[in-house]
């Protein structure tokens, strides 16, 4: 009896997310045919924004429950294949560019080749759409995306001009890394700990991946890094 | 360092006037959803959107029209999925060479993924997605589909060394599809048994990392070797770092049932089934494995999956329907009560269900009272069996031409679980019959004649077949005898199993000393073997033997 209820749970949860995601894929399209409005907002403009701002969060934070509930159940679709990192970077860019009009935002990417990489598409995809919908939110205009080849990899570099994360931030992230501690997790915190834990299955041989946050951000303010063997 | 921020705010480098010419086809059965999308597409410049809310309208569609493009919502309602319907359209020949097919889907399961992934599409775009990331897609496409036109077309003539030669240029200048052209490149080399190149160019790519690709591609070169063994290492080698390849568990499954191993097969292929069951052709090689393994339950369910899966496709036949209510049947006999009435009726509900479905074709309703007649004799239910077998003949007397070989093995497999032997083999062995059987279908009536059981039934004396083997190789002869016997008295007939009894004996004998007691379990055993003609592959088997056990009898040596 007890293994029915849960079954019917798994399904219950895959309908729910599934609507969900309809529902605010279809405010999302609404808001990206509404006009943006001048530079000096009114207050309704001001609203929209966030509207936009909040929906693209809430996209992300379904499509990040869901993944994370499929990687418990093992069941989460993981598949490598050969992608230029570029192109990933580009249509994420693309994807936000009414929100980032509308907050007033300008995103540069720099990169010295297109590098390939060996990586799951939609999870990388979806790791860099967390970090850019967080640096809007942080960022002061500015947003710098710098896509490195290393000796062993690729990484990621997302910088904004913002105010930068505050200490205990950085230390509460690097606590939950390491000693694995969920005390007291923010739905932000979750964010990043998803990002790190969809780098980390990235593997090749002994090298895996990672995601760094700190302040070392070359417009002054917060720095997300990605890395990918 | 390049900045590419205006290559990004740009918008598509095919700008509105080259996709002037260009038709596209948007498939979604939601309004809102298939209007947002066909105004982006116009938006983008397209000359002709049609759009359509089910498979049947994207079929009918590319029958009336070559569209360039084909933007297809894997859910369409209730007829056939984006999956199905792509792979109907290839079958059919519906697309042109270049055009480009894109799945969407708002689903993330994981079965819906790989279903969808499986099908091949030339690209598979996740919803939500704006114009401008629709408008990138499509230009690295196009531009795509242009810069490997003359790879593609080498491709479809089997042109191979034309293929390697555009490849490996490509290849050399570091083109943007090199890794395209390096996959390509390990189908052509299998193509053409070139294992020396296809190592070279495998070994290369796995120096720095393990890739899915060049490890399957050198797995694929050791099955085409027939190196089974190496073959099976590389596999679960891949397997480990790449544990969600589903080519990699279909390969390792043919790789073990080509080694007769085929329980290991079965798992194999369970765990690919466990990550993608959507494609029905790894659903039919399930129920086949199944039935190989005496899994009758398992048979039954990848049988069911199978027929969901082609329903309302090309692909779906009656025959299908058939199997799965001959496979319902056996399973019930497994089962008691409840639970063996409640199988029984769904075996019945599937046979009404494809009569209904084809109720204008004869040999469907002929097929549907033959297989009916089987349950019921299956079922000890004699009165039913006899009524249906009954309708069954009426209608070859009514119309002769129904009766096609395929028929006839039929026909002889249910007058004999009706209990008529006689009158089976009798429709066996007519002249008109024994002409037009194929070898398989000889085989087939050979095979069930030996041990005309269900599934379940047979997995058992497979079983205690194996088992007395083992106590035979030990020289345990006593023992190997007391379960051939047992083995027997669940399948007299089987000639593997009479004649294995009767080696066992002749060792016996030769280690201990010969007895009336056992050569008579031989002439027994002889007995049981009567319709073993010279088509039977023991036939040549039975003669030695039973010229072998000839000088043993004491008769003879008095």
């Amino acid at each position: 009896m007890r293994d029915s209820i849960k079954n019917e749970f798994h399904h219950v949860m895959i309908a729910s997310m599934n609507d969900m995601k309809q529902s605010v894929n279809l405010l999302q399209h609404t808001l990206e045919k509404m006009p943006l409005g001048s530079s000096s907002k009114t207050p309704e403009e001001t609203d929209l924004t966030s509207i936009h701002y909040e929906i693209s969060r809430m996209q992300n934070g379904i499509e990040q429950l869901h993944n994370l509930y499929l990687l418990e159940k093992n069941e989460l679709t993981f598949r490598l294949t050969d992608a230029y990192l570029l192109e990933l970077i580009e249509e994420q860019v693309i994807s936000h560019d009414v929100l980032c009009r509308r907050v007033g935002v300008t995103i540069k990417v720099i990169a010295n080749d297109d590098i390939s990489g060996y990586v799951d598409i939609n999870l990388v995809s979806h790791i860099l759409d967390i970090a850019i919908v967080n640096a809007i939110r942080y960022s002061d205009g500015v947003i710098q995306i710098d896509l490195q080849k290393t000796e062993d990899g690729t990484k990621i570099i997302i910088d904004d001009n913002g105010r930068g994360y505050p200490e205990e931030r950085l230390q509460h992230f690097s606590e939950i890394i390491e000693q694995q501690d969920f005390s007291g997790l923010t739905n932000q915190m979750l964010g990043w700990y998803y990002c790190y834990l969809v780098a980390n299955m990235h593997q090749n041989r002994e090298q895996r991946g990672w995601v760094h946050l700190n302040n070392e951000s070359v417009l002054g303010g917060s720095r997300f890094e990605i890395f990918l063997p | 360092m390049v900045d590419i921020n205006t290559r990004i705010r740009s918008g598509p480098i095919k700008n509105a006037l080259s996709y002037g010419s260009y038709s596209a086809l948007v498939a979604d059965e939601f309004e809102n959803s298939r209007q947002s999308i066909r105004q982006m597409l116009v938006a983008l410049g397209f000359a002709l959107v049609d759009q359509t809310s089910t498979g049947k309208g994207v079929i009918e569609a590319c029958r009336a029209r070559k569209y360039d493009l084909v933007l297809c919502d894997f859910r369409l309602g209730h007829g056939k999925n984006g999956q199905q319907v792509l792979e109907e359209l290839r079958q059919l020949k519906l697309l042109k060479s270049d055009a480009i097919f894109i799945v969407i889907s708002a689903e993330t399961s994981r079965d819906v993924v790989f279903g969808i992934m499986e099908s091949h599409p030339d690209e598979y775009l996740g919803k939500p997605f704006t114009q401008g990331v629709l408008s990138k897609r499509l230009e690295r496409l196009f531009a795509q589909n242009e810069a490997l036109a003359n790879m593609k077309e080498a491709q479809a003539k089997k042109d191979y060394p034309q293929l390697q030669r555009l490849c490996e240029e490509h290849i050399a200048g570091q083109g943007r599809y090199s890794i395209w052209c390096k996959k390509a490149l390990v189908d052509a080399f299998l193509a053409t048994e070139s294992w020396q190149a296809l190592t070279q160019l495998c070994s290369t790519e796995l120096e720095s990392r393990d890739i899915d690709w060049a490890m399957l591609g050198m797995a694929k070169m050791h099955i085409g070797r027939h190196d089974w063994d190496t073959a099976i290492q590389c596999l679960e080698s891949t397997l480990k770092s790449f544990p969600q390849s589903t080519t990699g568990y279909d390969l390792l499954a043919f790789c073990f049932e080509k080694k007769g191993r085929f329980s290991q097969a079965q798992q194999a292929l369970e765990e690919s089934v466990k990550l993608s069951p959507l494609v029905a052709l790894r659903q039919k090689k399930m129920m086949e494995l199944s039935c190989e393994n005496g899994d009758v339950h398992s048979a039954v369910k990848a049988s069911n999956l199978a027929l969901k899966l082609t329903a309302n496709t090309i692909n779906e036949s009656p025959e299908q329907y058939f199997q799965l209510a001959d496979l319902l049947s056996e399973a019930s006999v497994e089962l008691e009560g409840r639970e063996r009435k409640k199988m029984t009726d769904d075996a019945l509900l599937v046979l009404n269900r494809v009569s209904k479905k084809y109720s204008d074709q004869h040999d469907v309703r002929l097929k549907k009272a033959l297989c009916e007649s089987r349950l019921y004799s299956i079922q000890g239910h004699a009165k039913q069996a006899l009524a249906s077998l009954d309708a069954a003949i009426k209608m070859i007397e009514e119309a002769p031409e129904l009766k096609t070989p395929d028929i006839s093995v039929q026909l002889g497999k249910t007058l004999y679980l009706a209990g008529k032997k006689e009158e089976a083999n009798a429709q066996w062995q007519s002249e008109g019959t024994v002409q037009q059987l194929s070898s398989e279908q000889e085989q087939a009536i050979l095979d069930f004649i030996d041990e005309p059981l269900p599934m379940g039934a047979r997995a058992k004396t497979k079983a205690l077949n194996f088992k007395a083997l083992n106590h035979y190789a030990k020289q345990e002869y006593d023992e190997a005898l007391a379960v051939f016997e047992e083995a027997l008295l669940i399948s007299p007939n089987h000639p593997g199993l009479n004649l294995n009894l009767v080696q066992t004996v002749i060792k016996k004998m030769a280690a201990d000393q010969g007895s009336d007691r056992l050569l008579e379990r031989c002439h027994q055993a002889f007995q049981r073997l009567n319709h073993v003609g010279e088509n039977h592959k023991q036939f040549s088997r039975l003669q030695t033997l039973k010229t072998f056990i000839t000088k043993y009898n004491p008769q003879d040596s008095a």
